[in-house]
């Protein structure tokens, strides 16, 4: 057999290229590091100008009962304040993980859940809610405004409201439990 | 114990014992690194049972899966959560990859069909590098195993009382066939670059290949690829025909997890007609195809350990952490191959080949650099926000980042595509080129100039058709070029490399031009109407004729009946799905080789003093052409790998190398 042209006699491996190629792994290690503790991505709150700012005041009549709720009834206990849309499938998704909360805070009475409906008929929103078995209040916003004050694109987006109106957190994307409480033990 | 879950664990186990004693007999055999030569271990010899139970095992879970599926048997967790009574049988059996844990099976299972085949086309060989090449593929075939057995497994029982019935997949999954196709060709494409991985990896790895890499190589390489390019254009077929925004691209997270291998994939296809047929590059194209590989786990990671945001993201898995795991060896085990070991495979110096800059070489150089700089762009877009909210809290990246940075160099691959064919080996002066090129460059001048007399003000559609022009005549002359030197059979002319490449070519060309037309000259409004009125938006008359509500067993489904220019009726409808509460629009389509109306039903009134219903309206030119140049690149990838398929001898060193030396010496002086 004759000797293969690719086997050639070990050369010795370069010191630059040694070095190019650990650089390149603690680069990428680093990368995967990050990743491996990166948290979920919902159960982070986000940037935004609002935070350490008060709350936009909301005001209107709920869809649920009819009766005249605004933002500045709830001080004394945290806010959730959940913009959501009956066609959204997120919302749909992260709404255990509220009912659960509301479920919870409304025993330790601290904390409550406001809904803002976003882009939707007060009729199916509150066909939504009704579905999913949500108790709280939800405030219609035709014109968009408040989902304007709070910048608000796309829902779902929660806001956490202090017991003295400022916005502490922001989440974007269906929210987790987890989340959720961590927020609010960070801030009680 | 309920009998579709006993099949499909068992099938599982074997499937995992299989391939665990596969590596064992294999890696005896291999003991010292080396295979003995000439001796009776062929892939037949040591793990024909072995590769029958794997993938008989595989099969046999996935059966017990789809026969759970359909006989709707809740007992099983993922059936009760991702199938209910009332859904179509297409969307029940589509139902396997649904959700996480089934997709992982079928994962599985396109991988374990391909080791198989890979097992079959070379199992009388003893070639150290195919035997150390099924050894690292039934490695990650224990790792996904591994997946569906432990962390991510399908067969669980349901906790407590089985339901009754289900709670149905997604509504989104039930509204169009495409979701049927879509991520089959998806995972056909992405499991399937686990076979040049571990050839690369293999040859990095032996000490006596007798293979020519390359050759051997290229069609596992191509195969998937053309599957992966159909899967992501399916894919965004099935988000514009169902999604209703009337776009078909969206930079999510997972969109460019698959684009990004997609695009390495690419650069290792160039790049490696250099090494097939001159033998440079040759460590390039390997750590191309290895980042490939690496990019398709991160991929999976990023799509299912639920770090990124996105529609498709499957939600709460475990899995994440073992993907990272193995992405970090797969890392490790690459750099060290090609730092310690791409010294020994690289050739004797063939760099003069590359000097010449205007020559073939130098092309796929550049090409490379182009499709590695979109990927680079692409890869900061999607992990960036995931390290940013370590540091600095979350931010978002939007398509405007994506298309601003990847356009300009996206443009320039466009004009390469027709610089590129036409180039030689051999390094040739700028005139030459220019001779070469005339036709071409005076075809794209003629169409500039006829679109600016029809009063086509917008520069960037007017460069974009004439340079698509250019590069189109260029692989037209190519192809009749073929056609020649091909006796004048269409048929010869059109499969290989040469003829296949430039169908592909055209279909790219075909796919860009209908794409930047579709966002630059579409146009999308709303248009609020009453019962038998109509309204004109851009042209197009939209009448709205009433509304019908059906109540169905499994949905309720609001229509509203529409005529489009007269023409119709068109049915926009929303959907409500019983066990979830949101409602999904299905848009209506007008489609034709020039252009796609696209209507939805925006809303619907509400009350009884408003009967209006708003419309929303989006015309897009030439939408039907971007599915066409990805049904083209398909084929003309698959017309240019059908030599490969019959023709095991190329893939074997026959010749001397001297001999080999003294031909290309030929070629190149």
């Amino acid at each position: 057999m004759t000797t293969s042209l690719s086997v050639q006699p070990k050369q010795s491996v370069g010191k630059k290229r040694v070095l190019f190629g650990s650089t390149i792994l603690l680069v990428i290690f680093g990368l995967l590091g990050i990743l491996a503790y990166s948290p979920a991505a919902s159960t982070v709150s986000t940037r935004s100008p609002l935070l350490g700012k008060p709350a936009p005041n909301i005001a209107g009549t709920s869809i649920t009962n009819n009766k005249y709720v605004s933002l500045s009834d709830y001080r004394g206990k945290f806010v959730l304040l959940n913009f959501f849309a009956s066609w959204c499938s997120p919302c749909f998704q992260e709404s255990p993980a509220l009912i659960t909360f509301a479920y919870d805070h409304k025993q330790l009475n601290n904390a409550e859940i406001l809904g803002v409906v976003f882009a939707d008929t007060a009729s199916s929103a509150s066909h939504f809610l009704k579905s999913i078995g949500a108790t709280w209040d939800a405030v219609e916003d035709p014109s968009g405004s408040i989902a304007i004050s709070y910048g608000v694109s796309e829902p779902p987006e929660t806001f956490l409201i202090s017991p003295t109106g400022i916005v502490l957190a922001k989440f974007i994307g269906p929210v987790t439990l987890k989340g959720l409480n961590n927020a609010l033990s960070r801030y009680q | 114990m309920d009998i579709n879950i006993v099949l499909g664990q068992a099938g599982i186990y074997i499937a995992l014992l299989a391939t665990l004693a596969a590596i064992i007999k294999i890696a005896i055999n291999t003991k010292n690194n080396r295979v003995q030569k000439d001796s009776d271990i062929r892939l037949s010899n040591l793990i024909k049972v072995n590769m029958a139970l794997i993938l008989g095992g595989v099969v046999l879970s996935v059966l017990a899966m789809e026969h759970a599926l359909i006989s709707h048997d809740f007992s099983l967790a993922y059936v009760a959560q991702n199938n209910a009574i009332q859904t179509p049988i297409l969307y029940t059996v589509a139902g396997l990859w649904s959700a996480l844990e089934g997709s992982i099976l079928l994962w599985v299972l396109l991988l374990s069909c391909y080791v198989t085949a890979f097992y079959l086309y070379f199992k009388n060989s003893a070639e150290p590098t195919i035997i150390y090449a099924q050894l690292i593929n039934l490695i990650i075939c224990l790792f996904f195993l591994f997946l569906v057995a432990f962390p991510a497994n399908p067969f669980l029982h349901v906790t407590g009382p089985v339901p009754t019935d289900g709670t149905g997949p997604n509504p989104l999954l039930q509204d169009n066939p495409l979701v049927a196709i879509h991520p089959i060709l998806l995972y056909l494409g992405l499991t399937g670059f686990t076979i040049p991985f571990s050839l690369t990896l293999a040859r990095l790895f032996a000490k006596e290949p007798n293979i020519l890499w390359q050759k051997t190589t290229r069609a596992w390489l191509i195969f998937p690829w053309c599957c992966l390019t159909l899967g992501i254009i399916m894919g965004a077929w099935w988000s514009y025909e169902v999604l209703g925004w009337g776009g078909f691209w969206a930079w999510d997270p997972v969109e460019n997890a698959a684009l990004m291998p997609w695009l390495t994939a690419t650069a290792a296809m160039h790049s490696g007609i250099a090494t097939e047929e001159k033998r440079v590059l040759k460590t390039w194209t390997m750590s191309l195809i290895l980042v490939t590989f690496a990019l398709t786990i991160l991929g999976t990671y990023l799509t299912r350990s639920g770090v990124v945001e996105s529609v498709h993201a499957f939600s709460d898995s475990n899995i994440g952490i073992y993907l990272i795991v193995a992405l970090g060896v797969i890392v490790l085990v690459s750099l060290y191959a090609i730092t310690f070991l791409g010294p020994n495979i690289a050739e004797k110096d063939r760099s003069y080949l590359i000097q010449g800059e205007i020559s073939k070489p130098a092309a796929f150089v550049l090409n490379n650099l182009l499709f590695l700089i979109i990927g680079i762009c692409i890869f900061i877009g999607t992990i960036y926000p995931v390290i940013a909210e370590h540091f600095s809290g979350t931010i978002s990246i939007g398509p405007p980042y994506y298309d601003t940075l990847t356009a300009p160099f996206a443009f320039v691959a466009l004009i390469l595509m027709g610089v590129g064919p036409v180039l030689s080996y051999n390094p040739i002066k700028f005139n030459a080129l220019g001779n070469k090129l005339l036709f071409p460059a005076l075809m794209a001048a003629g169409v500039a100039l006829i679109l600016v007399v029809t009063g086509f003000t917008n520069a960037v559609d007017v460069i974009t058709y004439s340079c698509a022009v250019f590069s189109g005549s260029v692989a037209i002359k190519q192809l009749s070029l073929n056609f020649k030197r091909s006796e004048k059979s269409v048929l010869k002319s059109l499969i290989g490399r040469k003829g296949g490449s430039m169908i592909a070519h055209i279909g790219i060309l075909i796919l860009a031009a209908a794409i930047l037309s579709a966002v630059t000259l579409g146009q999308r409004g709303d248009v609020s109407l009453y019962k038998g009125q109509t309204a004109t938006f851009d042209n197009a008359k939209i009448t709205f004729l009433k509304l019908i509500t059906q109540n169905n067993p499994q949905d309720t489904v609001t229509e509203a009946k529409v005529l489009i220019n007269n023409q119709g009726p068109y049915y926009p409808a929303i959907t409500i799905f019983p066990n979830e509460s949101q409602g999904i629009g299905t848009p209506a389509i007008n489609s034709t080789p020039l252009k796609d109306i696209y209507i939805t039903v925006s809303e619907l009134p509400t009350g009884s003093s408003s009967k209006s219903v708003i419309i929303g309206v989006v015309i897009q030119p030439f939408i039907f052409w971007i599915w066409t140049g990805g049904f083209i690149i398909f084929i003309g990838g698959l017309l240019s790998i059908i030599p490969d398929l019959n023709n095991k001898k190329t893939t074997k060193r026959n010749l001397t190398n001297e001999k080999e030396d003294e031909d290309l010496e030929k070629i190149t002086v």
